[in-house]
């Protein structure tokens, strides 16, 4: 007769078993097949992360490509992951020359933008349905023709963006315009579908912020934004409701002219009402009294 | 004080605290409540389980992860440094570790789970395919088309 820990136990958990004996069978040849899919997967989400966040949404992408390049297995589990594929790194070095080939080809011949479309497309298909990471980092030199490419590209996931970043120090006015103008559009045109971008990092130079300010608050607009970092913007322009809406914002590299005084947070504090978190970092904070 | 059985007949009596670390134990013992029965853990052996206690008795005095420290785990901000202890831990052969991995994943340990993916992660890490297939003895079965697929792929991510 049974105990009752062993009816629970037997009863309970007993499909998750992996025979010994099938296990012993596997272990000679490559002890690392007999991990099932699911801890295989969560390997492949494992790898440590670079120290400079700047560089991680290349690192990762690095790792899907690789880990899919290794056994039909693996290439079969890393493709039909969706979440391996989800950040879209949006950058390019600028070029150099090589002996032999042009500024803008890779030391495979291939244009670095082109590079850029395949390896995007690739994440765009195998996300799947899911969420996407869109992070726009150095694109100064990247020409119109592939800069206007890439961005059909990524927009075409358009209502699948989940975080969008933008580094404004290390691309054009002109190309920050052109990605923010285009994801306007394509919401107004796409009415039905339901947007998911929910986190907006945007980083100008100040002399930029004038010219994006309207634009940046369009997109507050009509986007469920709840997690915010400006960089070089004062927090005065955000409108009440946006503020209310809020659960994480974080102000950054305001100096000089775009100081922020006491009574501008003390602006934003009255309006929050679901705010979590408030960062701020590297903001020159005149000497006003909070009221 | 819990009694647990392997599937190699092996019985190790370990305080509760040290088994509660896993949340098949700790539901197993909630449900039943007080009780003087062994529990039988037929998918581990004496050799893995020793690890596994050896493990879970350095972290008893651990809170036990919660759903937020999980759900962290899903953004990138999460935290990706093994302990030193932990590193030191992990530090057997390849088929101990994996066994580790299979154990912790059936006893429910996350945090062993984790610190077992990451250490594979990084063997992985920074490794070209040919030395991945060598180090883990994996059979390269691709068809010459997947490998010109998968040899473009990579030219797309190298050096942009």
């Amino acid at each position: 007769m049974l105990t009752p820990l062993y009816q629970l136990f037997m009863s309970g958990k007993t499909a998750q078993f992996i025979p010994n004996a099938a296990r012993q069978q596997c272990f000679p040849a490559a002890p690392i097949d007999c991990l099932p899919n699911e801890i295989l997967i969560q390997i492949f989400h494992s790898f440590d992360l670079p120290r400079d966040p700047d560089d991680v949404p290349e690192y990762q992408l690095t790792n899907a490509i690789l880990v899919s390049g290794i056994c039909r297995r693996w290439r079969e589990l890393a493709v039909q992951t969706g979440s391996l594929w989800t950040t879209i790194p949006f950058a390019f070095q600028k070029p150099r020359a090589r002996p032999g080939h042009a500024g803008d080809e890779n030391h495979h011949g291939l244009s670095r933008a082109d590079a850029f479309l395949n390896i995007a497309r690739l994440c765009v298909q195998r996300s799947r349905d899911r969420g996407l990471n869109i992070i726009v980092g150095d694109i100064r030199h990247l020409l119109v023709k592939p800069f206007m490419a890439a961005t059909d590209l990524i927009l075409s996931a358009f209502s699948r963006w989940e975080v969008l970043e933008i580094n404004g120090w290390a691309c054009r006015e002109v190309q920050i315009r052109h990605v923010l103008s285009e994801f306007l559009n394509s919401c107004r045109t796409n009415p039905s579908q339901s947007l998911r971008l929910h986190s907006l990092r945007l980083f100008c130079s100040g002399a930029d912020m004038a010219p994006l300010k309207d634009i940046l608050l369009a997109v507050l607009d009509i986007a469920p934004i709840r997690s915010l970092v400006l960089g070089s913007f004062k927090p005065t322009i955000l409108p009440a409701h946006v503020i209310q809406s809020l659960t994480h914002l974080t102000l950054e590299h305001c100096n000089y002219e775009w100081n922020i005084t006491p009574m501008d947070i003390d602006t934003v504090l009255r309006h929050c009402t679901q705010l979590q978190s408030l960062k701020i970092d590297r903001v020159g904070i005149r000497n006003d009294f909070l009221s | 004080m819990v009694n647990l059985v392997t599937s190699d007949n092996e019985s190790f009596t370990v305080e509760k605290a040290v088994a509660s670390r896993s949340v098949l134990i700790k539901n197993m013992l909630e449900d039943v409540g007080e009780s003087d029965q062994p529990i039988p853990l037929p998918n581990v052996t004496a050799s893995v389980l020793k690890k596994v206690l050896e493990y879970c008795d350095h972290h008893k005095n651990e809170p036990m992860p919660t759903s937020e420290d999980l759900a962290a785990e899903d953004t990138r901000k999460r935290t990706t440094d093994i302990g030193e202890w932990d590193q030191k831990f992990i530090q057997v052969d390849q088929e101990m570790l994996f066994e580790i991995i299979l154990a912790a994943n059936y006893l429910d340990i996350k945090p062993l789970l984790d610190v077992g993916c990451k250490t594979v992660a990084n063997m992985i890490k920074g490794k070209t395919p040919e030395e991945i297939r060598k180090l883990f003895n994996i059979v390269n079965d691709f068809t010459p088309e997947e490998e010109a697929q998968i040899k473009k792929e990579n030219e797309w991510a190298e050096d942009r």
